[in-house]
C-alpha cells in the first residue's frame, strides 16, 4: 500500500539544492511514497527571521494549505515547521496567528523529514529492507554528517546531543558509518553571506575531521549543509591551498543508489565534488561479486 | 532616572520576546561553551543574557554576538535553567531592527524578509545581487559562489522575480504579526 504525504520543498530545493530535491522524488517513488506538493507554499523564513511570532505565521500558512502529514527534505524549514507547531500549541499564539491567515489553524499538525520516511517505508511490518536494497553500499565508509537542527528542538526523532538515526540508515543500506566526532558540528551556513570569514574555518575543521576518519564521502540531511561542505569545497581549498576532494551526498543520493536509481536520476551530476570515486568503489564491489 | 526608566523597559521588552525564565539563569556559562561560534564573539551568549538582566541595552544591542549566531540551537537544548538562549539573541536583533538600528547583517535579514513578503519565496539570484550591491566587500566570495553553482543549473538569473499567488495574504502576515521594520524597502532598485 502506497503511503501519500504533502512534499514542502523549501526555496533550497529550488535554486542550489535542485540535487535534493530531485533525489528526493526519485527515492520517495522508488519506495511507494506518493508526494504532492503543498499547493502555493512560501518560503519558513528560514533562520533570518528574528520575529518569532512572524516566524510562527509563516510556516502556519503553509501547514494549512494540507490535510496530510508534511514531509521535508530540508532540515531548517523541518525544525521552523516543527518549532512553529510547537508554539502553536499555545492557544494565545494560535488566536494571534489566525488573525493573519485566511485558512486557520484549527488542529495540530505533522511534520517528517526525508530521513523519517525511508525509515519508515524500508522498516516497515512485513517489508525486508533488502527487496528495496539492488546495490548494497558494502565496503562504503560514509562519514554522517547532521548539522544542527535535524533534532533540534528537543524532543524530536532522536537524540539533540548524539543523534544515531543517520548511522542506522548507512548500516541498512549496506554501508559503514565511521565514527565522527563533528558531525553534529554546525556548518555556519546561516551566517556565510555577512560573515564568511568566520564560517570558512569552521568549514575546514568539518571536513578535514570527516577526512581523518576514513570516510568515502559525507552524507548530509541539509541543503544549507550541503552548499558548505560541496559547493563551497573548492572554493575553500583554493583559499586554504589544501586538498579536501571529499564527496558530498544528500541522504537521497546516497540512498538512491542502493535502491538502483541512476546517476541522473539522483541529480548526481550536479553535485561540485565528482562522486566518481564512490561509484568506481560500488562497481568494483559488483563485478567482483 | 529616564536612563533607569529605558534599562527596565529594555530587559522586560527582552523577557517578553524570550520568555521569563531566562531571569532565572545562573550564569554557568553551558551555552557558551557550546556554542559554535564563540570565539569568534566579542561578548559570549552568556554575557549577553548578563547584559540583558542589568538592563544594559547598548552593550547588548551593540554586540556583534547577536549576528554572529547560527541559531543552531545547542544552548537551548542544553541549558540546565530550560532558558532558550537563542531566543534572546532573536530578541535582541527584533529590538534592534525594530529601533531601525541597521548593520550589514541586519540589512541580510531585512532583504530576506521582503522577499518573503513580496513575492513568497527567496530568490538566491536576487538576494545575493542585492546584498552585493548594499555590501560589495562582499564582492569576492559572493561571487565564487556564482561561477561555481551557475554552470550546474543550480542558480535562476531571475530579474523580475517570481510570485506566488498568495502574496495579499503574505502582506497581510507581516501587516499583523510583524513589525515595521522586519523589512527594509529597498534602496537600490535591480
Amino acid at each position: 500500500m502506497s503511503i501519500k504525504l504533502a512534499y514542502y520543498p523549501g526555496c533550497v530545493a529550488k535554486s542550489t539544492g535542485k540535487e535534493y530535491e530531485i533525489s528526493t522524488q526519485a527515492v520517495c517513488q522508488a519506495l511507494g511514497v506518493e508526494l504532492e506538493e503543498i499547493d502555493d507554499w512560501n518560503c519558513c523564513g528560514a533562520t533570518h527571521v528574528s520575529n518569532q511570532l512572524l516566524a510562527t505565521g509563516l510556516s502556519a500558512r503553509n501547514l494549512v494549505r494540507t490535510k496530510l502529514p508534511v514531509m521535508t527534505s530540508c532540515s531548517i524549514c523541518y525544525s521552523k515547521l516543527r518549532s512553529a507547531i510547537m508554539r502553536l500549541e499555545d492557544p494565545q499564539m494560535r488566536a494571534k496567528v489566525n488573525q493573519a491567515l485566511e485558512v486557520k489553524y484549527s488542529e495540530k499538525r505533522d511534520v517528517k523529514h526525508v530521513i523519517e520516511v525511508i525509515l519508515e517505508a524500508l522498516e516497515k511490518d512485513g517489508i525486508d529492507p533488502d527487496d528495496f536494497i539492488v546495490q548494497s553500499l558494502k565496503g562504503l565508509k560514509v562519514a554522517p554528517y547532521y548539522g544542527c537542527l535535524l533534532t533540534r528542538p528537543g524532543g524530536g526523532i532522536d537524540s539533540p546531543e548524539n543523534p544515531s538515526i543517520l548511522e542506522k540508515l548507512i548500516r541498512i543500506l549496506g554501508g559503514e558509518p565511521v565514527d565522527f566526532r563533528l558531525k553534529m558540528k554546525c556548518c555556519c551556513g546561516p551566517i556565510f553571506v555577512p560573515e564568511d570569514e568566520a564560517a570558512s574555518e569552521t568549514l575546514m575543521e568539518i571536513l578535514r575531521d570527516a577526512k581523518k576518519s576514513g570516510a568515502d564521502l559525507v552524507t548530509v540531511l541539509c541543503p544549507l549543509c550541503h552548499l558548505m561542505l560541496d559547493a563551497n569545497q573548492p572554493i575553500l581549498e583554493d583559499k586554504f591551498e589544501e586538498e579536501i576532494g571529499l564527496p558530498v551526498l544528500y541522504v537521497t543520493q546516497l540512498t538512491g543508489l542502493a535502491l538502483g536509481l541512476g546517476i541522473e536520476e539522483l541529480g548526481l551530476e550536479m553535485n561540485s565534488v565528482s562522486p566518481e570515486s564512490i561509484l568506481n568503489k560500488l562497481e568494483d564491489a559488483r563485478s567482483g561479486e | 532616572m529616564i536612563d533607569e526608566i529605558e534599562s527596565q523597559k529594555f530587559k522586560k521588552d527582552v523577557l517578553k520576546l524570550a520568555g521569563e525564565e531566562v531571569k532565572t539563569c545562573i550564569q554557568c556559562g553551558t551555552c557558551s561553551a557550546s556554542c559554535p561560534v564563540a570565539h569568534l564573539m566579542d561578548n559570549p551568549i552568556r554575557k549577553l543574557i548578563k547584559f540583558v538582566l542589568g538592563g544594559m541595552k547598548e552593550e547588548a544591542l551593540e554586540s556583534r554576538s547577536i549576528w554572529l549566531c547560527t541559531s543552531c540551537l545547542l544552548c537551548t537544548v542544553r541549558c540546565p535553567r530550560k532558558i532558550k538562549p537563542m531566543a534572546v539573541v532573536s530578541a535582541l536583533k527584533h529590538i534592534y531592527e525594530e529601533e531601525g538600528r541597521r548593520c550589514k547583517d541586519s540589512t541580510f535579514e531585512a532583504i530576506f524578509a521582503r522577499q518573503i513578503r513580496d513575492r513568497g519565496r527567496v530568490s538566491e539570484f536576487l538576494m545575493s545581487s542585492e546584498f552585493l550591491l548594499r555590501n560589495p566587500s562582499s564582492a569576492v566570495h559572493i561571487m565564487s559562489f556564482g561561477v561555481e553553482l551557475f554552470p550546474k543549473g543550480k542558480i535562476e538569473i531571475d530579474f523580475w522575480g517570481e510570485r506566488i499567488e498568495g502574496t495579499e495574504e503574505l502582506e497581510q502576515i507581516f501587516q499583523v504579526l510583524g513589525d515595521a521594520n522586519d523589512v527594509e524597502d529597498a534602496e537600490v532598485e535591480i
